[in-house]
């Protein structure tokens, strides 16, 4: 279900964005929530009596979705579709989940870098776009102030971004040879070719 | 010259079955195909000739990079990209062949379908007449506020109207489809593309959301014939029976989408189907039954004129504005296109 974002998860939202040095943009973004479908053992004509705990119970897990604009969100939230605008990621027990989507907007409008990255040579580049974790060796620059088991975004060398990982060790820690240093949580290759198109393929498309 | 056994309203003779038994078809697509495609054998020999390495294009993502950008990059790739007559959209060559050429740098090329490029959304594959068919929406991005895609899956054409709107405004998208939803949302979300809203249902119910579009596509549920030279199966997997089933859908759909356009919206209708009961017919029947005589067809840029005749039918001369493209024509799908504008109505 659609809705507006609550104003906790709102909370949430904004601290992350400030965190991935983007604050501005927030601001100006159309943003609404979808609640996952879930089973509550009631029928679907049988509606469950809502209380307060209820409604900050099911806020514990919100997918987050950017629309173009107003009418987009109020279409959404009136009409209910399937999908609307695109998933920048997730808010699950008061923590933000960045998905590609989002750390591509980082890189977009946060140029300067200040946010948890690691750039990484070409041919790991390549391995890390379909699901490898990440080797130090691999890591020709990264955040200096990069903590132990922090998200960060995975970039090649043209400063795109292929994955987002969460590191194993902080600072120049993160480099060590032989080891793995970064888990790749998302990669552009699994994210994405995992849902490519298995059904009319050629349907003049 | 004898009727079909299969098919009794079909004639066929030598030429025909000659033809079928060559190329590996069924003896009444030839039949057909001999009735209205231009220069049946050559078609046949195209796809033959093409079936391993046929056109292949892709479209520029503006929404994520520019086409002079792209195909700088895709060249230093080692790709060779051939410009078309849209902008946005290259050929790719020899892509597909590159194994074989003795040009070192080609040899590992990786398929088109698997750059960091398009995973990234810089491009998407996607065959020349698809990306005509959306340039006769003429979207611009001021004027067209709401726009309508009626059947989207896997999304090759609505990326490419939201590249058009530039992220603004609002697509509806509709995909009955639940198991396509997820290409489509791979398509929509890979191409950066945030101002769709997809509603899980048929096209026909359109009308029950409440809502008026400046622009609707109707890039129609077909039989596909058009796409044998990359589906070989094509040849013999449908029978009449299919062609019907769809053209009835396609009337139904065309009716819905009609009824849910503005006053000066357009429409773009179109199949990668030669069969004239999936076009010319289809937007025949609709113009007949609008009562209020408040739609036109608008000339189209590409491609062969629509048929304005087909065995003892004859259809409203206003088809000759439709077109058709054929792959040994146009180096592209089998397509039809028709281009509607429903007229401001008149206050007396």
């Amino acid at each position: 279900m659609f809705k507006d974002i609550p104003a906790s998860a709102e909370t949430v939202l904004k601290r992350a964005f400030n965190n991935w040095g983007i604050f501005g943009l927030y601001e100006k973004m159309d943003i609404i929530v979808k609640q996952p479908r879930k089973s509550n053992g009631y029928s679907k004509t049988e509606k469950k009596p809502l209380n307060d705990s209820d409604e900050k119970k099911d806020n514990r897990d919100l997918q987050v979705h950017v629309c173009s604009n107003r009418v987009q969100k109020e279409l959404a939230i009136r009409l209910q579709p399937a999908h609307s605008g695109i998933i920048i990621g997730q808010i699950k027990d008061k923590r933000f989940l960045p998905n590609l989507s989002f750390a591509e907007l980082v890189v977009r409008h946060n140029p300067k870098l200040n946010y948890p990255y690691a750039v990484l040579e070409n041919k790991s580049s390549n391995l890390v776009m379909y699901g490898r974790d990440i080797m130090g060796s691999a890591i020709v620059d990264f955040f200096n102030g990069i903590k132990e088991n922090q998200i960060l975004i995975v970039l090649n060398q043209k400063k795109e971004a292929i994955g987002i990982g969460k590191s194993r060790f902080s600072g120049n820690l993160i480099t060590q040879s032989d080891k793995i240093t970064i888990d790749n949580i998302q990669d552009i290759g699994t994210h994405y070719l995992k849902g490519e198109n298995r059904y009319g393929a050629f349907h003049g498309d | 010259m004898s009727r079909n056994a299969e098919y009794p309203d079909i004639f066929h003779n030598e030429y025909s079955k000659r033809l079928a038994e060559k190329y590996g078809y069924k003896d009444w697509m030839i039949s057909r195909f001999l009735r209205f495609v231009p220069n049946t054998e050559s078609l046949l020999e195209y796809i033959e000739k093409n079936k391993s390495s046929y056109s292949e294009y892709i479209r520029a993502n503006s929404l994520k990079m520019d086409s002079v950008s792209l195909k700088k990059r895709l060249t230093e790739k080692g790709y060779l990209l051939e410009e078309t007559i849209l902008d946005e959209v290259f050929k790719i060559e020899k892509a597909n062949n590159a194994s074989n050429s003795n040009n070192d740098k080609k040899t590992n090329l990786p398929t088109i379908g698997s750059t960091l490029e398009y995973l990234k959304g810089y491009y998407y594959i996607q065959d020349l007449s698809s990306c005509i068919a959306v340039g006769e929406l003429e979207i611009d991005e001021r004027g067209c506020t709401t726009v309508l895609d009626m059947a989207a899956s896997p999304g090759g054409k609505t990326t490419f109207i939201a590249q058009k709107m530039n992220n603004t405004g609002n697509i509806i998208a509709c995909e009955p489809n639940p198991k396509r939803m997820t290409s489509l949302l791979f398509n929509l979300s890979r191409c950066g593309v945030k101002n769709t809203t997809i509603f899980n249902m048929p096209g026909e119910d359109v009308e029950k959301l409440g809502i008026k579009f400046d622009r609707v596509l109707l890039d129609a549920p077909c039989s596909c014939e058009g796409i044998v030279t990359k589906d070989e199966t094509r040849k013999k997997s449908r029978n009449l029976k299919d062609i019907e089933i769809c053209s009835i859908k396609q009337r139904n759909l065309i009716q819905s989408a009609f009824q849910v356009l503005k006053p000066c919206g357009k429409m773009v209708y179109c199949t990668c189907s030669f069969a004239p009961e999936e076009n010319e017919m289809v937007v025949d029947e609709l113009m007949r039954n609008n009562k209020d005589n408040d739609m036109e067809l608008e000339p189209l840029r590409y491609g062969i004129d629509g048929l304005t005749e087909y065995g003892d039918r004859q259809f409203s001369k206003e088809l000759h504005h439709t077109k058709r493209l054929y792959p040994h024509i146009h180096h592209t799908n089998g397509f039809f296109i028709a281009k509607l504008r429903k007229k401001q109505s008149q206050v007396v």
